[in-house]
């Protein structure tokens, strides 16, 4: 009994340490977190469960409405992101190239399986069919080209180029493509895939590494005129 | 179990941890600063010590550096054009600082494979393997925080991909931490790459090798031992060689970087070139798991799983084959990657292909090797060995088929399993979904074969059989699975066949091997200027590769 008893003790003091040690580790716990809140550049320094911080930008213009009177007709523009970070003008500005293009009504559906209207996926202003992508890869962030019939750019642009020089044999030369050089993934700007949090987005990957169709470019229409705005979260710049 | 019985085994728990680490502690040996007497006749028992006399260099040099350099993205391509073409001497500090660095990835390179061939990880070195792996991927960490200072195109480019593999982290676990986000963003300090990450890495770069220099210091301190185990004929070498490396080829300086314009061609450091190709043939995702956390494991592990027979290479088969195998992937596929012929379509399953044959081969030269117990006559393997291997080999077939699949064709990347394709096709009673497995050879009618046209031809149609199949468009995925059940039964049919040789053979007498003339060993001295000439090589291959990869 009397072994049990000191047994008894000693675990009476050993639950008591334990019980102290509570807020020991939890102070230890936390010590990461602020540690992390110190390296990573945040503009709520003190939100524990704050998400990592979107960069933001001012409305900038980039097009006017007119300037898509057919499909496949396409802007590109650079859009200025601000984000925050720890130095002395305590923000960076990274150029982010951009494509404004127009697609067609028809859209053909393979993630969904059935025809989803066109207006739900791009979330288009008036009836104009115009879609913002940001130019930089999902998959290792390098910047892709578009590829499209009838581009004015000459032949050099053209869709039959994705199936000789990014491997795509399944090319339709009535389509536009986003091709990407570095690992030559190819994009169908016709068809729907699925972006991160599985919802269907338009420019499934066709062929190529690439895990989900290309980010978009948050944008509004205001007198006649297409403002960008912000970005589709996630990536880096 | 009572609470002091587990109170007491807890404690016996900490003792046996204490114990290990208290005799791995004691045979610690990172840079064969206890291979003073064998490395007399071996030149690959002082690449330790080369390593550290190089490391040693690199710090000097760095510290000259940081005099003329300035972190910041105006400036950085200045100072340096500055130092390589202004300073006297400059051109020299830069060589010795980049090359330097490139020699001690050699030569930690060179000290790892030899560690894992001629089995010095076994127990009680394991703690020496690790560090040796660890200090590897310092330096490789040192190289590519080191490269962005020079704020180039392809260092820009280089570090935006090394920076968006963390991104892909976010999938997995709990999504609402964004751990891959996050981890991006505290290596970049924002959400870009711009001022806070050139100071940041510049701070990394310089830090890291400082700070781990000095606990090595400690180290050696405490051991009252001997730095490097060279002489100083040897280090003359040695600096000589980096300052002929930097005088022949010197250190390229390449485009100043431009965020709105991807390069042509994208190259990682030279060390990188292999894992860098496995990205651009994988699913990045699973890219991710294979190499950050996966690879670095794996060969943590080695020094706890590889434990059976001696210590010579040809005594641990699989060891053998598997570390040749990884060794010629990894040079392949770096010289794949720097030539720029890397096909996305046919390299995935010919590379799988090749090296799950191989592998099987390795493991079933394990298995014959080890199969003859003491005081049995009769030599294995058995029929249950052939068996259980080639079951092995289907199951891995098995998990590695729809990978190979989703990689190559996107719409069909929902993970198709064969067999449970078979049934589902059995059950809902659709003829057009079985249709293929029963009859795959149905699929192949699609392809055209026009063998005399020239160039690129459109879809549908190739100069050959063998280019259509290779193009991953001949076959269909029912083929496909059949093909690789083919391969399986041909690996099956060689272990049988294996099998009835060793049957035929096990009641011959046995040969007496012939007496063992001792072997003459070439000069010391000879050997020292052979290894010294092979590590130049080395350099010199990685110092063109820079001329390819900058302009």
């Amino acid at each position: 009994m009397a072994a049990n008893s000191l047994d008894r003790r000693s675990l009476l003091a050993r639950a008591f340490r334990a019980f102290i040690s509570i807020p020991i580790l939890g102070s230890v716990a936390a010590l990461p977190s602020v540690i992390l809140r110190i390296l990573k550049p945040t503009n709520q320094a003190f939100n524990l469960n704050q998400p990592p911080d979107q960069p933001g930008g001012a409305s900038q213009k980039v097009a006017s409405i007119n300037q898509f009177d057919r499909d496949w007709v396409m802007v590109d523009f650079t859009f200025f992101q601000r984000n925050m970070e720890y130095t002395p003008r305590a923000e960076n500005v990274s150029l982010i190239p951009g494509f404004a293009v127009r697609i067609p009504e028809e859209v053909v559906t393979t993630f969904t399986g059935a025809a989803a209207p066109l207006a739900e996926l791009v979330n288009m202003p008036g009836n104009q069919n115009v879609l913002c992508f940001s130019r930089i890869c999902p998959h290792l962030g390098c910047i892709f080209n578009f590829f499209s019939p009838r581009d004015p750019r000459g032949p050099v642009w053209e869709p039959a180029r994705v199936a000789t020089e990014y491997g795509y044999p399944g090319v339709q030369t009535d389509r536009g493509y986003f091709a990407c050089p570095c690992h030559f993934s190819v994009y169908d700007l016709t068809q729907i895939g699925k972006d991160q949090t599985g919802k269907p987005k338009l420019g499934l990957v066709v062929s190529g590494p690439a895990p989900r169709p290309p980010r978009t470019l948050e944008f509004k229409v205001e007198n006649g005129e297409l403002f960008i705005t912000g970005m589709e979260a996630g990536g880096v710049a | 179990m009572s609470l002091s019985g587990i109170a007491k085994s807890t404690q016996d728990i900490w003792k046996g941890v204490g114990t290990w680490w208290q005799t791995r502690a004691e045979a610690l040996d990172i840079f064969d600063e206890y291979r003073v007497e064998p490395a007399k006749s071996n030149p690959w028992l002082a690449t330790g010590a080369l390593a550290y006399f190089l490391w040693v260099l690199i710090l000097v040099s760095g510290f000259w550096l940081v005099i003329y350099y300035i972190p910041t993205t105006y400036q950085a391509f200045k100072s340096i054009e500055r130092i390589q073409f202004q300073l006297p001497l400059g051109w020299v500090m830069r060589g010795v600082h980049k090359y330097g660095a490139d020699a001690f990835l050699i030569a930690m390179i060179i000290k790892a494979y030899r560690m894992y061939f001629t089995a010095e990880h076994r127990r009680p070195n394991e703690l020496t393997w690790c560090l040796t792996v660890l200090l590897l991927m310092f330096g490789m960490f040192s190289g590519l925080t080191g490269y962005l200072l020079i704020w180039n195109q392809r260092a820009y480019w280089a570090t935006k991909v090394f920076a968006t593999f963390p991104t892909y982290m976010n999938e997995p676990y709990v999504p609402e931490l964004h751990q891959g986000r996050l981890i991006a963003q505290i290596m970049l300090g924002g959400a870009a790459i711009g001022p806070a990450t050139i100071t940041r890495f510049y701070a990394g770069h310089y830090a890291l090798s400082a700070v781990v220099i000095l606990l090595v210091e400690v180290h050696f301190y405490r051991r009252g031992l001997k730095r490097m185990n060279l002489s100083g004929f040897q280090m003359f070498v040695a600096a000589a060689m980096l300052i002929l490396v930097a005088a022949v080829l010197p250190a390229q300086m390449g485009r100043p970087a431009d965020p709105s314009m991807t390069p042509e061609r994208i190259y990682s450091d030279w060390y990188f070139l292999g894992l860098y190709h496995l990205y651009r043939i994988q699913d990045p995702f699973w890219a991710t798991i294979f190499t950050m956390p996966g690879l670095p494991l794996a060969a943590f592990l080695v020094a706890w799983w590889d434990r059976r027979g001696s210590t010579r290479p040809l005594d641990r088969p699989f060891v053998f084959t598997l570390g040749i195998t990884l060794l010629v992937y990894w040079l392949g596929f770096s010289t794949l990657l720097m030539n720029n012929l890397a096909n996305k379509r046919q390299d995935p399953i010919v590379f799988t292909a090749v090296a799950v044959v191989i592998l099987f081969l390795g493991a079933w030269w394990e298995v014959r090797h080890f199969s003859k117990r003491p005081g049995e006559p009769r030599p294995f393997p058995t029929m249950l060995d052939a068996v259980g291997m080639m079951a092995a080999l289907v199951a891995v077939c098995y998990v590695i088929y729809p990978f190979q699949m989703s990689i190559i064709v996107r719409d069909a990347s929902n993970g198709i399993r064969p067999v449970g394709e078979i049934v589902s096709g059995m059950i809902q009673g659709g003829w057009e979904k079985l249709r293929p497995w029963l009859f795959p050879i149905t699929a192949i009618q699609s392809v055209k074969i026009v063998p005399h046209a020239m160039g690129a031809l459109p879809a549908g149609q190739y100069h050959s059989w063998w280019e259509a199949i290779l193009q991953n468009d001949a076959l269909n995925m029912a083929t496909k699975f059949y093909l690789w059940v083919l391969m399986a039964a041909g690996l099956f049919a060689f272990s049988l066949w294996d099998i009835a040789i060793w049957r035929r053979i096990r009641n011959l007498p046995r040969a007496q091997p012939p007496a063992e003339e001792p072997r003459l060993r070439p000069h010391p001295d000879k050997l020292y200027a052979l290894y010294y000439v092979f590590v130049t090589i080395c350099l010199l291959l990685v110092a063109a590769f820079g001329l390819i990869a900058e302009n």
